[in-house]
Formats: structure tokens, sequence, C-alpha cells
């Protein structure tokens, strides 16, 4: 993956995680991993097109999600409902967003798609041909990573 | 329960189950070794060889024997040879002084009585059976072959030598020194394929410890270089010194291996070598893959060079690196002008602080990646492929699957450069060009 995307990702996650969720976060050691990639029981995936072609995956387990989902809307929820896959959803908005207006500040141009949740249980996503740089983050509610895979479009 | 939970109450178990199957191997005491020290290090002899332990001195010499046969020594009426381990093994010994008495296990072996001498002896450790483990081939010291095992009690890890190969090889050994000043008038071949096979074993112990402490994998790729720089290391090493025991020793072994300007800007020599190997090629579009771009002195010297010598073409260099620290600097590199030579001086720009960088039409050319080219690789296909001492470093199976990345992605009329000392396997369809210190690779 280009060296210029890598950062802005790092940011965007690390600022919203921090803004969002307050506590301390911590980012552990970024790492590649080729194409196939297990879920940890919620993903929340957003696309990327425009210059460059991609995903990123929010990937964390059912009992994180709920921690943050029950921050985010600072009261205890009892189950995955509908407010809680939107608030899953609006923190992976929230993320890649800042991202892309990052490297559009970078000079490159990025669309997103709307991003789509999953849940379950042993779910597996591969995509062909990318590999996938992951970053992780270690929040007061769970561990969630950031899995990015773009690559120019040629 | 979470999953994680459930993982972590499985994993308490296992270690429970651990502990148990522990103990009851401490309990089974079926094996008793006699322990001592030699260079400060443990090691001990199985029991059932010794036959006692004494003090003595003043053996008496005897002309005309190895250097590790301290003498002759009257026990109670038996002859028996004395043979001090330290000087087997060349492990240093202290000076000893004419008199002072020596610690000393007399052993049987084939119903012969030695007795060894070691720095001291230490007790008698009960052990069971099943806790003695197969030997590393990084342990140094001492030559693998003689090590039966290697056993941990209380805390001190001990090598359980191996006493009937030590002797029953020593008085074949015996007979070899006192014949080989005969054989190597007579029969020189015999001596020097003995010579030959030891190599092999000393090299083969190099090429694990290289795996093992730096991730230098020995395949077809770089056979040649280890075999040559084998010889030089047996040169300047001595005798007792020649594995690898540490990560500096292999740090040391590798000095040679890597290709001169790794890391920095490329000097002029080296860059009009890199630029004569290039092949003359008119395309309007030239890709060129640099694996292992580090910190991307190299790839902006590559860049500068391309652009002299294809003037009219638009070129693509795809620089890859899986070291994200290295990497992550490279497209904003910027540098003092005292590192640069003038070869260079027409693609820079100096910045606001005094320090140079590349110019927008270098940098244009080059697509930084933290990538591990060992993952799928979506680069289209190459007129130029560079990946200087990268091969080395990945394992056997890496390397195959790389270099057919490499067949598979480079045009017909492309060329692969690889490190100054390493080569594409021997009769695999691969041409080689060189020129000084820059060897090609073309397809057949």
């Amino acid at each position: 993956m280009r060296v210029e995307y890598i950062n802005p990702f790092v940011e965007a996650a690390y600022n919203i995680l921090t803004e969002v969720l307050g506590g301390d976060i911590k980012r552990g050691e970024l790492y590649l991993k080729s194409a196939s990639v297990p879920v940890m029981g919620v993903a929340a995936l957003v696309g990327l097109a425009g210059d460059v072609e991609g995903r990123v995956i929010f990937d964390m387990d059912m009992a994180t999600a709920m921690k943050i989902a029950s921050q985010m809307n600072q009261e205890d929820l009892k189950q995955f409902d509908e407010l809680a896959k939107a608030t899953i959803t609006e923190l992976a908005n929230l993320i890649t967003a800042q991202a892309v207006t990052k490297l559009h500040d970078l000079g490159f141009r990025f669309d997103l798609t709307p991003p789509a949740l999953f849940t379950g249980e042993n779910m597996e996503i591969s995509d062909h041909d990318v590999e996938a740089l992951i970053v992780p983050m270690e929040t007061s509610q769970g561990r969630v990573e950031v899995n990015v895979a773009i690559r120019d479009r040629m | 329960m979470t999953e994680n939970d459930i993982k972590s109450v499985m994993g308490k178990e296992e270690t429970l189950h651990d502990g148990e199957v522990r103990s009851e191997r401490v309990s089974v005491i079926d094996y008793k070794m006699v322990t001592f020290a030699l260079a400060g290090k443990d090691y001990a002899i199985d029991i059932m060889e010794v036959k006692e332990i004494a003090k003595a001195g003043r053996f008496t010499f005897v002309p005309n024997t190895s250097p590790f046969v301290l003498g002759v020594y009257n026990l109670r009426g038996d002859i028996i040879p004395i043979i001090d381990l330290r000087i087997f093994f060349n492990i240093p010994t202290k000076a000893r002084e004419s008199d002072a008495l020596e610690s000393m296990i007399i052993i049987n072996v084939d119903e012969q009585t030695f007795g060894i001498v070691v720095d001291s002896i230490d007790k008698v450790v009960g052990i069971s059976k099943n806790s003695i483990q197969p030997p590393h081939p990084i342990f140094g010291d001492i030559n693998i072959k003689y090590i039966h095992g290697v056993v941990e009690n209380q805390g001190r890890l001990y090598i359980l030598l191996d006493v009937n190969r030590i002797f029953g090889s020593r008085v074949k050994a015996a007979e070899e020194v006192a014949t080989q000043a005969i054989e190597e008038k007579l029969i020189p071949a015999v001596a020097v394929s003995h010579k030959q096979s030891k190599d092999e074993l000393d090299v083969s112990f190099i090429r694990d410890a290289l795996a093992a402490l730096t991730k230098f994998f020995v395949t077809a790729v770089n056979e040649q270089w280890i075999s040559t720089r084998y010889q030089q290391w047996r040169d300047v090493r001595t005798a007792g010194d020649i594995q690898l025991k540490s990560e500096d020793d292999a740090r040391q072994y590798l000095e040679t291996f890597r290709s001169p300007e790794t890391g920095t800007f490329w000097n002029d020599a080296y860059a009009s070598e890199i630029s004569n190997i290039l092949p003359v090629n008119q395309a309007k579009q030239i890709n060129v893959w640099n694996v292992g771009c580090g910190k991307g002195y190299e790839t902006y010297s590559l860049a500068v060079i391309l652009k002299d010598k294809y003037p009219n073409s638009r070129i693509r260099i795809y620089a890859n690196d899986s070291d994200l620290l290295a990497i992550s600097n490279a497209p904003m590199l910027s540098f003092p002008e005292n590192m640069i030579s003038p070869i260079y001086k027409p693609y820079l720009v100096q910045g606001v602080n005094g320090s140079w960088s590349f110019n927008q039409t270098i940098k244009d050319m080059i697509l930084f990646e933290y990538h591990d080219c060992t993952n799928q690789n979506s680069v289209p296909n190459m007129d130029v492929i560079i990946a200087r001492d990268v091969l080395s470093f990945m394992n056997p199976k890496q390397q195959t699957s790389v270099i057919s990345e490499f067949t598979e992605k480079l045009k017909d009329n492309g060329i692969v450069i690889l490190g100054k000392n390493e080569a594409m396997p021997q009769h695999s369809g691969w041409l080689r060009t060189v020129q000084g210190d820059v060897v090609a690779f073309s397809k057949e």
C-alpha cells in the first residue's frame, strides 16, 4: 500500500476513537496481512473508489461493539439492536471520512461508499489480490482493528 | 461467555494439565548423571559410565601423543591414560601449575579406563530419562556429535556428553593422528576428502545458525557465496571458533555479503555500471520494480539513472519494502548537500531549511509502497526488477515463490538485478550478464 495512505488512516482512527470514547487509546504495531481476513464478530466495511480502489474494514468482537455503542449513546445498551448497529456504522463513517479528508488535502481523490455492517460468528472476508494494512487500536472498551486495503488503479 | 473467555479458560486447563505431566516426570528418576564444569558451563556424563572421581596431578608425560592426552596415571596399580577435555573440545584452558591437583572423572568405555580432567566436579543429579532433549546445532563450543542431549534441572542447563562417541572416536582419532603424517604424503586425496567432509559439516552448521540468528537462508541463490565466504572465515578464525555462536558472529559472517552502496545514494562508478547494464529500450512506458527499497536512497539513485538512460520514456518505479519505519519517510526524503554527487544535481531542489530533496519529476516517477512481496503482488509487467539482498532473507519457500513471481512479471526483454553475491539458480532459464559489481539476469 502506498506509504502516503498509511498515516491519514492511523491518525483518523486515533483521533475519532479518542474523541467519541474518551479514555486511553493505544495504537498497536502496524502490520501487513495477505488477503484473507477473519472477522472477530462485528465488521463495518466502507468501500473506496476514485484514483484508488479498495476498502476499509473496522473489525471488533461483539462485546467491544456493545460497549462502544453504549458509550457513544451515553446509555447502557442491552442488545445489538438498530441503534447499536447505526452507531457502529457511524463510527466507521466518521473515521473513514476524516482519513479521506486528510488524503484529499494531500491531493488524492477518493469517493466513499456507505458503510455496510456484517455481524456473525466465524466470518471471513476474502478479497483477491490486495494485501491489507492492519492498524490495531486498544481502547478501554476493547480491541478495534482497522483493516485497510487500497491499491492504485492501474 | 465470549470466545476469548473460553480460550483463556482452555488455556488454563492446558497449563494445569502440563503441570501434572511435569510433576509426574520429576517423580520418576531413572537416570543419574555426574555434573561438572568446563570453562564456566555445566556438563554431565551418565553415571553408569563413571567408575569413580579422584583428584590427582603430576601425570607421567607420554611423548608423541595428541595434545589432549596429558599423560598416564597410576590408579592403584592400573595405568590409565589421562585426557584433558578442555583441550579436546578446544575450550580455552588456564595455564596449569606444575604440581596442582586436577579434578578427574574416571570412566569406563568399552572395557577401557580413562581419566578425564575437568575444571571442577559438581554433584550427582537424578533426572527422568524423558526430560533429556536433543541438542541444537547452534550450541557452539562442542561439536554436536559429542552431545547426547540437554537437561534442565533446578534452573540449570546441563549439556549431556556422549562418552562412547567421544572416546570411541578418540581411539580412532589417536590412530589417525599417528598415521596422518604418512597419509598426507602418500594419499593426499584421502586427507583432502576427509577435510572436505568436515568443512561441509561446518558449513551446514553455519547455514542453520544463519537461518536461526539472522533469518538469512542459504539456497541456490547464494550458495556460491557461502562456500567462498567459509574459506575466508576459516582462515581468520581459530579452529575452535568457526561456528557462529551469537548474532554478532552471524553479522560478522555476513559482513561481506551486502551489495556495494547499500542504503545510500549510489556513487558515480556504481551508477554507471547499473546504467551500462540496462538494455536498450525504446518503449514509451518503462516499468521498474524495486523490491526492498528501504529508506529510498537507492530508489532515487535508480530513478535518476533511468531518467538519463531513457529520456523519452515514461518511467514508473514501484518501490516496495515491508519495513514500515524505513519506508515511511521515503516519499519526503531530504538530505544534506554533502551526501550527493554531481550526477544527481540537475534533479534536486533546495528546501527552505537548506536541505535538498528530489524534484517533482523524479518523485512522480516513484511509487513507494508498504508491501510484503511474499503476499500477492499487483504490479504490472516489468522491464527491470531490482531486488538487491532481498531473496536471501526469505525462507526457501518464499524465495521460490518470489522468483517465479519475477519470472511471471518480467517482460521478455527485461532484466533482473539481484545483490552482488546473489544469483538466479543455475539451469533455471536465466542468462547472466556481468558488468563490474553488477550482475543482471535475463530470460533465455
